[in-house]
């Protein structure tokens, strides 16, 4: 394996690499967020089984309303997205996954022992695959719900927002690592 | 183009996510618990050298300044940080590391991700009393904002100008007061006050 395949990158070289693509994104596009398109898929879906929660409407500034208050707010911003998913966003975290698939295929591929769960997580938790799954399907809800009341992630509030030294990203990245150091000291005692 | 620009830029960062070992749960819960910051490195690097650029770019002129986008802070900026904290630490996900991570094959992502579609969908029904708690205090205050503006029928400008010469003129009667100036001229300094303020 050359260098550069090494995963991880040395920090100096994935920083670089990393801060290269969010500056580019802001300087060709605008500053990548990703936790939005979880809405926007959820409004897809919502859309699919009922057609009357997303219609165009003249009124709305987006072109379209919808029935749910948080599709419909900014002017049915959210709503246009669902109407038209092959917008720039929900394109962005599309590719995002390819990419992603992409680089793990060229590295071999994810460890079939740790496709179920890291190491740390056996370590101090056990062998239990359900265990792990109902764990990381609330933490799931739990930082989608974060990231929606927050209006953003650790893409959108952390990186690209204290890249350009929003007040928003301090105070997002305070609240996340208050938490996330003190909980994860204390579930993961033991290293994996 | 901006499809092929997302195509483009949204493929660099997933694989670069890949790189740097964010797809993987185990590097995250270990940054978060301390025992191996390599990670936490690597992010901070990649702010770094982001701002670098995109405020060298500004400087130049290079980097249009309408391609920013600040968000707005307010209360449940920091509870929803909080929130987010919690789970990230639970599961070694956030929503961009945890798609990334599932197109890689990893099987604990995808219950994250339906997790998080759930949360998601939760918080879309939920949004409506949400706003009413004033968690949003800038969209409650842009909200006021334009109540008061339309009660009063004024300009904004008009408004900000009429607020100053009434602040100015108050300060001015304040001193004369102050001062003891008597006679006609604090009658005149109070008149004026008064004029300013109406």
């Amino acid at each position: 394996m050359t260098s550069w395949q090494h995963v991880p990158l040395p920090w100096k070289a994935g920083g670089l690499a990393l801060g290269l693509v969010f500056f580019l994104a802001v300087a060709l596009v605008k500053p990548i967020g990703v936790s939005t398109q979880f809405v926007i898929l959820d409004g897809i879906l919502w859309d699919a089984a009922v057609p009357t929660v997303v219609v165009p409407s003249e009124d709305a500034k987006s072109g379209y309303s919808s029935t749910n208050p948080y599709l419909d707010k900014s002017g049915g911003k959210y709503a246009k997205n669902v109407a038209n998913p092959l917008n720039y966003s929900f394109v962005f975290v599309i590719a995002m996954m390819v990419g992603a698939f992409v680089s793990a295929i060229l590295r071999g591929g994810v460890a079939r022992d740790e496709r179920a769960m890291p190491p740390v997580w056996r370590a101090n938790f056990g062998d239990s695959v359900g265990k792990r799954y109902v764990a990381t399907f609330f933490a799931g809800f739990l930082v989608l719900y974060g990231a929606r009341l927050a209006g953003g992630c650790t893409s959108g509030h952390m990186m690209s927002g204290m890249m350009q030294t929003a007040v928003s990203g301090y105070i997002f990245s305070a609240g996340a690592f208050l938490i996330g150091i003190p909980a994860a000291l204390y579930l993961f005692r033991k290293e994996g | 183009m901006e499809i092929l620009l997302a195509i483009l830029i949204g493929a660099a960062f997933g694989f670069v996510l890949d790189r740097v070992g964010a797809t993987n749960p185990n590097y995250i819960i270990r940054m978060l618990n301390l025992s191996n910051l390599h990670l936490m490195k690597t992010i901070l690097a990649g702010i770094g050298v982001a701002s670098i650029f995109l405020f060298g770019g500004l400087l130049l002129g290079l980097v249009d300044p309408g391609h920013l986008s600040v968000k707005t802070a307010y209360l449940g900026v920091f509870i929803g940080g909080l929130l987010l904290g919690l789970g990230f630490a639970v599961a070694g996900y956030c929503p961009g590391t945890g798609l990334t991570a599932l197109a890689t094959g990893r099987v604990d992502a995808l219950f994250f991700v339906i997790g998080g579609l759930v949360g998601a969908g939760a918080y879309m029904l939920t949004y409506a009393g949400i706003a009413e708690t004033g968690l949003f205090g800038e969209h409650r205050r842009r909200q006021g904002h334009a109540r008061t503006r339309e009660r009063r029928r004024l300009p904004l400008a008009v408004e900000r100008r009429g607020r100053r010469m009434a602040w100015h003129w108050y300060w001015r009667g304040l001193r004369a007061d102050r001062l003891g100036v008597a006679g006609p001229d604090r009658d005149r300094e109070q008149a004026r006050c008064a004029g300013g303020i109406g």
